[in-house]
Order: structure tokens, then sequence, then C-alpha cells
């Protein structure tokens, strides 16, 4: 697009020209300018600077040529649409002599502007100060001779700003609105020309309508010029055929050149008016209609080059046109056949640009090959220049002084295209361009369609002789091709690459090409007659395919050089220089080689034999015969090596010594023929034998190392995916075919120790629990031994409790293994530094005295249980059999033992209210609704504490002794019995339950009373361990001060017909005088007298007792008349419980001797 | 009038298992390999357009000078194939020269038909 001047890339600016009073120019020009739309202004200080009038040009010459190259350029900078003659006010109104020089002026610009149609406005400058007094009538006097609308004559005051900028505003839309008059007329002026049909000849058709277009341009009437520029273009490729003016190659590059340049205006018009669609319509029809016009056969590389930079700068015009800057009404037909997506993109016309560029190069090389005199031409090439017509070239001759220019002759243009042509270089370009286009597809995901450009641009690059840029790419492509399985594609990428690796002399990456490319399937529908388009890879025919095999090989074996023809160098495969080729599970090359191996049985015993089948195929469309093939292990003692019967062993043979050799009858691979190997194979060494390598040696210094794949996990490339070839199955047996393993595990010797836990049932909670493990020999000695012990949690959670993992004591592990004691060892020789014992909580390690054969050696495990969890014991011995031998491995023998951890002794407490006694306690009251369950204590009261010990075990416990630790020693509340050791250890059977009971006087008044734990000592009925502790801690109390207490009294037991004394003491804590209601109901077992109902006043800190007297008239256990007693301040009653109302009256007196026997 | 045409059957894995060279002369200046990278690049388009239309026949989706490369896409990406999983969007790709819509449309018709009819023979392992 750059070649385009730079008033035909941007859209028309209308031109004035300012004269006279130069001081105001700046001002003015710096205003028309920013205004919108512009107007630019040529400034001519004097008014004797105005370019005398143009001579009348002659109609009846025929015209030379089509368009004016500089008739665009001289309407933008030089012809003026309207001048702006400047007087000031005191030439205006000054004295005759000044006003005459006025006139004058005026009139000589007058005569100037006359034949051109130019239109004329007036500026009067004046001074704020003078602005009034300028006279009226000089002024129209001055508009008359100027000939000029009123509107058209303005009073411009520079030095008063609101006044000033009126007057600026005013002059733009003066200028603008006469620019537009002119270039109407002047666009009529030739359109009624055109109308008439007026011209003698095309070329003035296709002129008078670029020049009506233009003129719209001006005016901004896109939709006018557009249709101008389109009538321009059909008159002008009418003129293709039938135009005789110029020799016929200038004829036709003329011609393109115009129609390049209406199409340009075009597209700039519809781009920028965001009608891409209509703009790639058009573009599509302008390279439709040129694309045949090739021209003479000997500048046929002028044509493709006009067409490339077509591409390339509608390409340009995409991508910086920005739409909707101007609006243009919508007029091209919508084509039939709608763009494709890809033509919306720049880097389509970008791709195509370089494919012309690139065919306009191979023409200019043919064309230049052809003609042998071109430097003939060299010396006159210079004095040719471009005319004065677009498209048009002609010869400057120098003659006595002047310059006359010489029309060419076809020949001397085509010489002369010739030389300008081989002045470029265009390969870096293509480059650009395709690299461009590469990126944009790139960036859009495009993969496929960036893969293209990016073949072209290495096409390029190779054909540039630069082969590592080319190789990159083309390395990326056949990545992808290979990936999809384009055969073709990757067939000719391969080939380009492989030339490539001659280029750089690299025999490696030429034998790994051409190996590819020789195992690349069968193509169908090839056949040699193509084989002048193919690329440097020549058509993918067998034959081919087979030539190239051989110049691999031939390389390989070092019978033939590598040679570069562009560097000059060879290069030769040799003992200096082998050449090593790895082939694993993803090269491209396993189907040059592909080596399975499989083992025949899944696991052997150490020092069996075992069948191993190796099996080779290989793609290549020759038989290749292998020297030597090396099997390597992960176990290196096993690899062996298997040489060709029918090549004898040479010293250059790599073997060595200790390795077993085998030799197969012959080693030839044919093509898609499994070659299959099967030997025995033996491992002293427990653990995994996997193949790893299958090495193949052809000749002295080629060697491919192939990846042994296992045939149960073999997956066929994509390539090979669909093609129809015999399906064979790499071992003769199906089953092994199918599940067939490269590795194979060799088991461990048998162990001939036996390692034996003793288990004693479930352990308890808080108890270290003794597991005794004994490793005894029965037919191996035992040296370095070593016992590891884990526990693992049997429900897969870790032995530490949640919130232990960040403070790490031993209460926040739920099992741990605390110690492991032993027997000393016999042998006391043993150094200690061989000793070794780690013990963590979950793990401990070991190391066993060695231990001859029938020896036997123990150790006690303790472990210990802080929580009920059952876990898992995994003890596993590790040793050697012999101890001459410290390379051997290590036998092991493993025992695991699941153990449970039970919980000894479940405990509970329990408060109780002394028999008969109520105090009443507000809070209590209140918190019964609430969910707190704290117990309530009343101060001072005595209350009774249960604890209540169950044996949850599976075996009869004995309880020691039972104590309430209080946590800090004070006085807040008194329990009794503090401590008490068990005279007899109390024998608690499983199930069982055992109970305690301990009074409490709180002695603070206090919410929370921390009241202490429960401490009790047990151990096991079997006295095998020592005494363990559980503890237990006693929730948090409340202790209020009771307001009232209530207490019943009554005899234990009564006679019948004996009265006695039943009394309901109410005692008042409280300051206040307490109001009591008191009611009792009446029993049939007893006749009583007191007071039935009553309020009666107790006072404060003081006690009222109800007394009763009863008789009972029944026997047995009887229920005591019910006493009701309400407090009225707390409306609160005391009823009291049922079994506290119970008495049972004897018939008479028993004859019981109550007396212990003691005192008798 | 000699044509060039490549026709090209394409997998839903992008590789190509059939292809033939179906024009009667096949031009000089168009290298028969060139159709095959012509018609790879065309991929990335079809891939999108058969997302965005229920059409089978997509008509002329890529240009390259006068060579067009038309598309067919067999309805897999519709509808689910249970018992013949490999018919799923396969494409049909021909690359020709000549402006005969019809005739391109029932040609990928009657190789649609075809198509299903030998790859729907049971235990006929395409894939």
């Amino acid at each position: 697009m750059e070649e385009f001047p730079e008033e035909l890339r941007t859209p028309p600016v209308a031109l004035a020209c300012l004269i006279g009073c130069p001081e105001v120019h700046p001002l003015i020009t710096a205003h028309l300018h920013s205004q919108q739309p512009p107007i630019n202004a040529v400034a001519l200080p004097d008014f004797s600077m105005i370019p005398p009038k143009k001579p009348p040009r002659d109609t009846l010459e025929p015209p030379a040529g089509i368009i004016k190259r500089d008739w665009f350029s001289k309407h933008r900078t030089r012809i003026p649409a309207v001048v702006a003659a400047i007087f000031s006010s005191r030439d205006v109104s000054g004295d005759p002599a000044q006003r005459l020089q006025v006139c004058n002026d005026l009139d000589k610009l007058k005569a100037s502007i006359r034949g051109r149609n130019i239109k004329l406005g007036v500026l009067v400058v004046t001074k704020w100060n003078d602005k009034d007094n300028t006279s009226e009538e000089r002024i129209l006097a001055l508009r008359k001779r100027a000939e000029i609308d009123s509107k058209n004559l303005i009073i411009f005051v520079p030095d008063h700003e609101p006044e000033l900028q009126q007057c600026l505003s005013r002059l733009w839309t003066v200028l603008g609105e006469l620019a537009n008059t002119y270039y109407r007329d002047e666009g009529r002026r030739v359109r009624s020309r055109l109308e008439k049909k007026n011209y003698s000849s095309m070329e003035l058709n296709v002129r008078y309508c670029f020049k009506v277009a233009i003129y719209a341009e001006f005016r901004r009437d896109w939709l006018e010029a557009l249709k101008l520029y389109e009538d321009a273009y059909h008159a002008l490729r009418e003129m293709v055929g039938t135009s005789t003016r110029m020799p016929p190659i200038q004829r036709l590059v003329e011609i393109k050149a115009v129609a390049e340049q209406l199409h340009f205006n075009m597209s700039m018009i519809l781009l920028h008016g965001g009608k891409v669609l209509e703009a790639i319509t058009w573009f599509r029809q302008h390279t439709a209609n040129y694309r045949k016009l090739v021209g003479a056969p000997e500048v046929i590389f002028l044509h493709w080059e006009w067409l490339s930079r077509q591409y390339m700068v509608f390409a340009q015009l995409l991508e910086t046109s920005s739409p909707n800057a101007l609006h243009v009404p919508s007029t091209a037909p919508v084509a039939e056949e709608k763009p494709t997506e890809w033509e919306f993109h720049p880097a389509y016309y970008y791709q195509l640009a370089a494919s012309y560029l690139k065919e306009k190069n191979t023409c200019l090389e043919f064309a230049i090959s052809m003609s042998v005199d071109v430097g003939s031409f060299d010396g006159s090439a210079e004095s040719v220049v471009a005319s004065a017509y677009l498209g048009q070239y002609s010869r400057l001759l120098e003659h006595e002084d002047a310059f006359i220019m010489q029309p060419l002759t076809d020949m001397e243009y085509a010489h002369y295209a010739l030389a300008e042509g081989k002045r470029f270089k265009d390969s870096f370009e293509i480059i650009a361009l395709l690299k461009k286009s590469f990126e944009a597809y790139s960036s859009s995901k495009a993969e496929r369609t960036a893969a293209y450009c990016g073949l072209q641009m290495a096409r390029e690059y190779f054909s540039l002789n630069d082969f590592s840029n080319a190789k990159q790419i083309f390395d990326s492509l056949a990545n992808l091709y290979r990936r999809e399985g384009w055969l073709l594609s990757l067939w000719e990428v391969l080939g380009y690459l492989r030339e490539c690796s001659k280029g750089m002399s690299s025999a490696k990456d030429f034998i790994e090409y051409s190996l590819e490319m020789a195992s690349l399937p069968e193509t169908t529908g090839f056949s040699e007659s193509f084989s002048k388009d193919c690329g440097p890879a020549g058509p993918a025919t067998p034959s081919q395919r087979e030539k190239i095999h051989k110049e691999a090989f031939e390389v390989a074996r070092g019978e033939s050089e590598l040679n570069s023809d562009e560097q000059n160098s060879a290069f030769k495969v040799k003992s200096d220089y082998p050449i090593y080729l790895e082939i694993d599970v993803i090269s491209p090359l396993r189907v040059t080689l592909l080596a399975l191996v499989a083992f025949h049985q899944p696991m052997v015993k150490p020092g069996g034999q075992s069948l191993i089948t190796i099996s080779l195929r290989s793609q290549l469309p020759i038989n290749v015969e292998i020297d030597q093939l090396e099997v390597q292990f992960n176990q290196s003692e096993c690899n062996f090596i298997i040489t060709n019967g029918q090549k004898p062993l040479s010293s250059t043979d790599i073997v060595q010594p200790g390795h077993r050799v085998e030799t197969a009858p012959d080693l030839v691979l044919a093509t898609n023929k499994w070659l299959r190997l099967t030997y025995d194979i033996k491992s002293d060494l427990s653990g995994k034998l996997e193949c790893i390598y299958v090495i193949a040696r052809v000749g002295p210094n080629f060697t491919i190392c192939c990846r042994a794949e296992s045939p149960a996990l073999i997956n066929d490339s994509p390539l090979w995916k669909f093609e129809n070839r015999l399906e064979t199955i790499p071992i003769k047996d199906p089953g092994l075919a199918l599940s067939g393993q490269k590795a194979i595990q060799v088991e461990e010797p048998e162990p001939q120790v036996d390692l034996i836990l003793h288990s004693s049932g479930p352990a308890l909670v808080g108890e270290s629990f003794i597991l005794p493990v004994t490793v005894s020999s029965r037919g191996h000695a035992v040296h370095s031994g070593e016992l590891k012990i884990n526990l693992v949690d049997t429900r897969g959670g870790g032995l530490l409790s949640p919130r232990g993992e960040e403070s790490f004591s031993s209460e926040n592990i739920h099992v741990e293994l605390v110690d492991i004691s032993c027997d000393a060892p016999q042998d006391q020789s043993e150094a200690p530094s061989d000793k070794i014992q780690k013990i963590q909580p979950s793990f401990g390690l070991i190391s066993v005295p060695s231990l001859d054969m029938g020896e036997s050696w123990s150790c006690k495990l303790k472990i210990k249980w802080n929580h009920p969890k059952p876990i898992m014991l995994y003890v596993s011995l590790g040793y050697l059999p012999r101890s001459d031998e410290p390379s051997l491995q290590k036998v092991h023998v493993h025992k695991s033992l699941q153990i449970e951890g039970t919980t000894a002794v479940a405990i509970n407490h329990r408060y109780m209210l002394p028999f008969r006694k109520d105090p009443l306690l507000l809070l209590k009251l209140k918190s019964i609704s609430e969910t707190d369950q704290t117990p309530y204590l009343a101060l001072n009261e005595k209350t009774l504490l249960i604890i209540s010990v169950k044996n949850c075990s599976e075996v009869p416990l004995r309880l020691l002794s039972m104590s309430i630790e209080t946590e800090v020693k004070s006085d807040a509340c008194t329990i009794q019995p503090q401590q008490e050791e068990f005279r007899e250890a109390v024998v608690n059977m499983p199930g069982e339950e055992f109970k305690k009971v301990f009074t409490i006087i709180p002695k603070v008044k206090s919410t929370k009373l921390k009241i202490g734990n429960v401490s009790l000592r047990w151990e096991r009925d079997s006295n095998a361990t020592s005494s363990q502790v559980t503890k237990y801690r006693l929730p948090d109390v409340n202790v209020e001060l009771p307001l009232l207490a209530v207490s019943l009294e009554c005899p234990p037991h009564a006679f019948i017909g004996n009265p006695f004394l039943y009394s309901v003491k109410i005692l008042n804590q409280t300051e206040i005088l307490q109001e009591i209601k008191c009611s009792i109901s009446d029993s049939q077992s007893f006749v009583l007298s007191g007071p039935h109902s009553d309020t009666m006043l107790v006072l404060p800190r003081s006690a009222q007792v109800l007394t009763y007297m009863l008789v009972p008239l029944g026997l047995g256990s009887l229920q005591l008349p019910r006493v009701t007693v309400a407090s009225v301040r707390y409306s609160a009653g005391l009823l009291p419980s049922n079994a506290s109302l119970l008495v049972f009256v004897y018939p008479t007196k028993p004859h019981v001797d109550l007396k212990p026997p003691g005192d008798a | 009038m000699a044509s060039t045409a490549c026709f090209m059957i394409v997998s839903k894995n992008d590789i190509p298992i059939y292809e033939a060279e179906v024009g009667t002369v096949p031009k000089k200046e168009d290298a028969a390999h060139q159709h095959q990278f012509i018609l790879h690049a065309a991929l990335d388009i079809v891939q999108d357009t058969a997302w965005t239309t229920s059409a089978m026949f997509l008509k002329a989706i890529d240009r390259f000078n006068d060579l067009v490369v038309s598309v067919y896409v067999t309805a897999g990406h519709i509808l689910s194939f249970v018992m013949s999983d490999f018919i799923i969007h396969t494409r049909l790709m021909l690359l020709h020269d000549s402006r005969n819509e019809d005739g391109i449309k029932s040609f990928f018709q009657e190789v649609h038909e075809l198509y299903i009819k030998a790859s729907s023979v049971m235990f006929y392992n395409l894939i």
C-alpha cells in the first residue's frame, strides 16, 4: 500500500488559497485544518504571486494516456477550489491610491481564476476598534468589484477573541460552500461530456469518469464516487481488447496500473464505510477480471507481480481500515457465492500475495534464463523513467540542453522490466508475507491453515538454502501431519527435511527421515507421471521408497558419503562418527523398527528359567539384515547378545566378556513380518526383571536402540490405522500376544525362619500392652537381621487424633509403640554399632542378632493405647541367610496381627439430695426449661455423689483405690472421703458395676465450680501387669444458696395404733419475711392432728416447724399424708416424692436384736 | 472440459481414510500432492462451520485460486449413532474447480449412502 502516494491513501480534502495580509494566514490555516471536514489552504503573501493564466489546451489532440500521474495530487495541493482575497481595512478605506491598488489586485486575481472556474471570497481585516469606522459604501463597492454575494465577504477581526471565533467559523462555512460549489460545477462540467458522449476515445471516457469520481470524493459524495469509479473500471476493462494506441505489452501494463488505481480507490471507500462484504466481492471480481490477462510470455512475471500486489494491498487495506469512518450507502451487489470465512481475514490475502509473488519469481527466473542479452540493455535501463501518464514508461533523452521523453518499444520495455526484476530479491518479501499470514492464522487457532502457510514459508527458506529455519518449520509440520495421518503431505515434508539434513550435513537426521519415509504406508493412485510436480522427495511410489531405503542404508553402513551440493562438503559415517538412533514409544521411527518383548510366565522363582520372546517388525520396503542384536535388562547380568549365524562375529563387534552370546540362524527383517526369537532367561535376584532395550547393529557404525514394548500395551500409529495390510500377531501364542509383558517378577527365596507374635487378647486403654515376638530359625541362619514394626490403623485413619496433629504429644496419639525390650544377644562379640533401635510412635526398627540354624530370639513390644482403637500390627523380618554374600537380596518374613483396644472401665456419676431434705434453688427451677444440664448444688448443704464403675472389658479387673482429686487445693467444697484405698481389692467381673458414695458440701457460691477428677486405680485380675489409673473428670456444677429449705421429719417406722410425730421444718435463709402456704392431705391409713391448711410467716434467718401427730391405722408400707408447702413470694411449691413419704408400720414392736453382734 | 478434483474421506479424528483423484486431467500447475495440503488446511474451517449449521452439505467453504473445497459432514455430530460409532462426524471433502453445486451435492449424497452401507456391515472394523 505504501507504493500509493499519501494523497491516494487518505480521503480528499478541499483546497483553498489565501492571498494577501500574510499576518493572518497562520491563524486561518490552522482553523480551517482543524475543522471537520477540514480544508487545506495554500497561502500566497502577495497578489503579485498569482500564477499567470494557462494557455488553452488543444482538445482535438488524441490523448497520450489514460490518467495523468499527477492529476490528483495537483488538485489536492496546487489547484484551489476557492480563493480568499484578503485586504486590510486600511487599504479599503484609505486614500484613492490604496483603493486603486486594491481594485487592481482584485481584477488581476479575477482574471487569473476566471478560466478555471475557481470561486472567490473576500476578507477585510480590521481592528476591533476600527470596526465601525470601515465605510459601508467602500465595502459595498469592493463586493461589487469582486462580483460576489454579500455572504462571501467577511469582515475579519483578529484582535478580539469572541469576534475572531465567529469570523473564523463563518470563513470556514463560506469557503467550504464555495469549494463544494466548485467541485460540483467541475464535476457537472466533465459529466456533461460523459452524458453527451462528447469524447473521442475510450481513454477520455475513463479519464472523465475518474475525474468526476474524484470531484465527488472532494464533495464527500461517496455513492457517486463509487458509481463513477465503477463506470471507469468497466470502461477500462473494455479497452483491453480494443485499444491500439500503444504497443500491446505497455498497453496492458498501463490498463492494469489504472485498474489497480481505480480498484484501490473503490476499496478504500468501501472498507472505510464498513462495507467489508462488498469490498471483498469487488476484490474477487477484480482479480477474476484480470487473472487470465497474463500478457506476453516474456513479461508474464509482471502479471504475477501485479496480481500479488493486488492481494497484498487489499490485505493491508483490510487490516488498517477502520469501519464506519465514512458513511457509504450500500451499492455493490452481494455475490451469489458468499465469501468464505477466511476471505474476511487479511491473512488469506497475504498468503495468496506470497504465492503469486512466488509465481512471479519462477516466471522471472525463466524469463531471465530465456533472454541471454539482458545485459546489453543494462546501461540504458537507467534512462527509463515513469512518464506523465499512470502506468506508462518512456526514455528520457537529453537533447540540446533539454529533456525529451521518447516512447519505448515493447522489446525495450521488456528488457527494462527484466533488468528491474533482476535487481530485487523477492524471497524475503515472500517469507515476510507468509510469516504475517502464519502468525494471524496461528493466533486464530487455525492450526492446519497455518500449517499450509508454514509449508510455503519453509519451502521458500529451503530455496534460499536457509536449512536451519526451513528444518524448524518442516519439523513442526511433520509432527502435525504425522499426528493426523496425512500421508502425502507427510511424505512431501519429510522429503524436504531429508534434503535439509543433507544440506546441514547431519547424517543422523538424514537417516532418520529417510527411514521414516521408506516405512510410510503405500499411497494409492499415484504413478510416476507426477514426478515433475513433486518436491525433492519425488513421488510416493514403492520404487521411490526403495530408493530412499537403499540410500539411507548405504550412508548408514558407510558405503556412500552424504553429499551436500550447496556447501560442497561430504560426510561419511565411520568409526569416528558412528550413528546411534534411539526409538521410543512416541518416536515416528517405531514403524521402522518395533521391538516387542514378552516373558512367557508372569512370575519365576529365583534361579528358575523363563522363556522370553523378542519380536521385531519393520515396515521398510526391502529386507534388512541385522548383524547383531543386544537385549538389555534392568538387571545387567541378564543382558545377552544374539549374533547373526550367517555372518561370522567380526572383531569390531562389541561383545563384553562374560556376557551370554546366542546365535540365531539369520536375522533378516522382512516387510511387515515378525522376526520372532525365543530364548531362556534366568535371574537370581528377586524383584522385577524388565527388558529395557533391544539394540540392533547394522554395519560397524550404525546402531538402532529400540525401547522394548509389551505386546499387551502396543498401539498402532495413526498412519497405519486404516491401511490394508496383513495383520499378524507378534508371538505365536495368541494369548501371549495379547497379554504378554516385557517385565517379570522374580520371587523372593522361601524364608526358613519363623516369626511368631504372641497375642493375649484385646488390649485395654491406659495399660502398656506387652506383646512378645519370637524369631526362631528353622532352616536358615539369620544375619544382619532387622525387625520392622508398624502400627497401622485398621480403618485407614491416622493414629493421631485430629486435634493432635499440630501438637505432637503422647496424649494425642491413639496408640503408640512405647518400647521394645529384647533379650541380650547370646553372642556378645557383636559390635554395638550394629545394633539399631529406632522407636517412633507408629514405627519401630530393631536389629536382630545373628542366629544360627535352630536358634531363636525374642523381644517384647510395649504398646500403649490412649484411646480405644483397633490397630493392625505389622512385623517384618528381613535377613540374609548367609553372611558372606552381602550382595544377595534379603529374605523377608511378614506377620500381622489385629489387636483390639478397648476401654477397661466406664465411670459414671450421679448427685443426690439427702433424704427428705429439699432446698429451694431458684436458678435450678428456672433452668429446667433450658438445655443447660449442669447440676445445681445447694450451698452449705450436704449432697451425695455416687460414682459407679462398670467393667467394660472381657477380663475381671481388680479395683484398688478410688479418689476424687480436686484440681486446685481450695476450700470451695468439702468432699468426704477424699481418697479410699480398698482394704481388699474389689474384683469387678466383666459387665459388673461397682458404686461408691461420696458426700460433697459446697462452701462457695459459684457457677461452674470445678469439682475435680475421679481417679480409679485398677489392674488386671491376672496380676501379670502393673496397676493402671483411669481418670474421669466430674463436670462443673452450679452452687447456689437455697432460699428456703424444707425437711420432713418422721421416724423410720411406726407401730399400729401408736401415735408418732411428723414434722415439716421450713428454714428461711433470706433476710426477708417469707409467707408460706402449707397444707396436708388426708390419708385413709392415718389419723392426723395438726393444721390442715394454713398460711404462716417465717421470720428472716429462722425456722418454722409444723408438727403433726399421726396414728397409723393400717399395716405395712404406707404412704404418709402428703404435705404441700408453697412459697408465695417465689411461687414455688414443694411436692415431696412418693419415696420420701413411705413409712413401714409394724403390728407390734418387733423382737429383733438390733444390736451389733459384738455388743452382746 | 478438463477438470481437477480430489476426493477424500476424513475420519472423526482427522485421519484421511480414503482418497482419490477423480478429475479428468490433473492440471499441470496444480500438483496432485498439493491437493492434500489444501484439503488439510480446509479442515480448520470445516471444524468451525460444521457447528454453526444443521446442513450436511457445507458448499464451498474454502478457496485456493480457482480451486474450491466443498464439504459434506455426516450427521454424526448431531445424532448419536449407537451401533456404528465410526460414522460419526466423518467428513467427505472434494477439491474441485467446476461450479456445479448441485452435481457435487448429489455426488456427496451418493457417496454418503454407500459409505453408510459399507461401514454398517457387522464386524467391519474401521476403527
